[in-house]
């Protein structure tokens, strides 16, 4: 199989695990995703030039570089809404850094992780993501709905620790 | 146990632990849970590199896993230190050790990717850069006077 077929093959195994997502088959999904990284890791070899003899590594073309290093962030990303998905937060968050450390104005990734931290109720660091997200996507609804969620349980919870801090000291 | 079949097709039956060496199979059995017998295709990898890599793996199976890269940035890491076994494993011909390198990479098995890497590392280590061409077939494409000017450039790092 050459890179380009390799390349294409992850590409449907993505765009299949769309279609599960889609229909609510989270665990396909993620079969799907984790199927095509086994396509896509490994074909640019590009970074590791300078350790082995460059006639091992398959030389590519930036357009096919682009396009699998897309395809994988894609992957990521949609593995991240999974584990949302699935409850598995830590693994969401773990999934959105991966992205956000080859591309860290993915507004995506901000969002997402943003969900997963509010989700598992930090919220500190869920505000921060949003934040970004929301520097990045102005007018995004979604994010500034979250971002507007995520303030609120800030606000509750600071309300109920004056309360009880204040029942407290009546006693 | 678990099912890998590599590039040329061939199936290598293993132990979960040691497939788990590879974060990349880890993450993928993770996910689809204990009900999925269908061997995992590793198309970047072929048969007698895997059949190495599962040497590795079912070497180091019972290692404790390697600390998260944040914490492991402030050792420093010699490349003399490798363990007696692992010299052994990984002494074999030039290309065997760049496809180990790049399936290493591929399957994001950290300790066996700082293996090869300081392995190529301990074959550049005191030689003369004659030698390293020699070491590594690198045909010299450089004028003399750009070799001249490189060599200026980099006297400050030479060892004497």
């Amino acid at each position: 199989m050459s890179g380009r077929e390799k390349l294409a093959t992850g590409k449907q195994l993505k765009d299949q695990g769309n279609e599960h997502f889609k229909a609510g088959r989270i665990k396909e999904a993620l079969g799907m995703y984790n199927q095509a990284l086994l396509y896509l890791n490994g074909l640019d070899n590009s970074s590791m030039a300078g350790v082995v003899s460059s006639g091992l590594i398959e030389p590519l073309t930036a357009d096919d570089k682009a396009e699998i290093d897309a395809t994988i962030l894609a992957c990521w990303l949609n593995m991240a809404a999974c584990y949302i998905r699935q409850e598995r937060y830590t693994k969401a968050v773990d999934f959105c850094d991966k992205v956000l450390k080859k591309d860290e104005n993915n507004v995506k990734a901000h969002f997402r992780k943003g969900q997963a931290l509010l989700k598992s109720n930090n919220l500190d660091p869920a505000e921060q993501s949003l934040l970004k997200a929301a520097k990045l996507a102005p007018t995004d609804l979604g994010v500034r709905e979250t971002l507007e969620q995520v303030r609120t349980r800030i606000r509750e919870l600071e309300q109920k620790s004056r309360d009880e801090l204040r029942a407290r000291l009546k006693m | 146990m678990v099912k890998l079949s590599s590039s040329d097709g061939r199936e290598f039956v293993v132990a979960k632990e040691v497939a788990c060496q590879s974060v990349l199979i880890k993450n993928m059995l993770e996910d689809l849970g204990e009900d999925s017998d269908a061997p995992i295709p590793l198309p970047n990898v072929s048969g007698p590199v895997l059949e190495k890599v599962i040497e590795y793996a079912t070497h180091h199976k019972d290692d404790a896993p390697p600390p998260p890269e944040d914490d492991s940035k402030n050792i420093t890491k010699s490349s003399e230190d490798i363990e007696e076994w692992d010299k052994e494993f990984i002494n074999v011909d030039q290309g065997t050790l760049f496809e180990i390198i790049l399936a290493a990479n591929y399957l994001d098995m950290k300790g066996l990717l700082d293996l090869g890497c300081k392995t190529v590392a301990n074959m550049i280590k005191g030689k003369t850069v004659e030698e390293i061409r020699k070491t590594f077939n690198i045909v010299n494409d450089f004028t003399p006077e750009e070799e001249e000017q490189i060599r200026k450039e980099n006297e400050w790092c030479e060892d004497r």
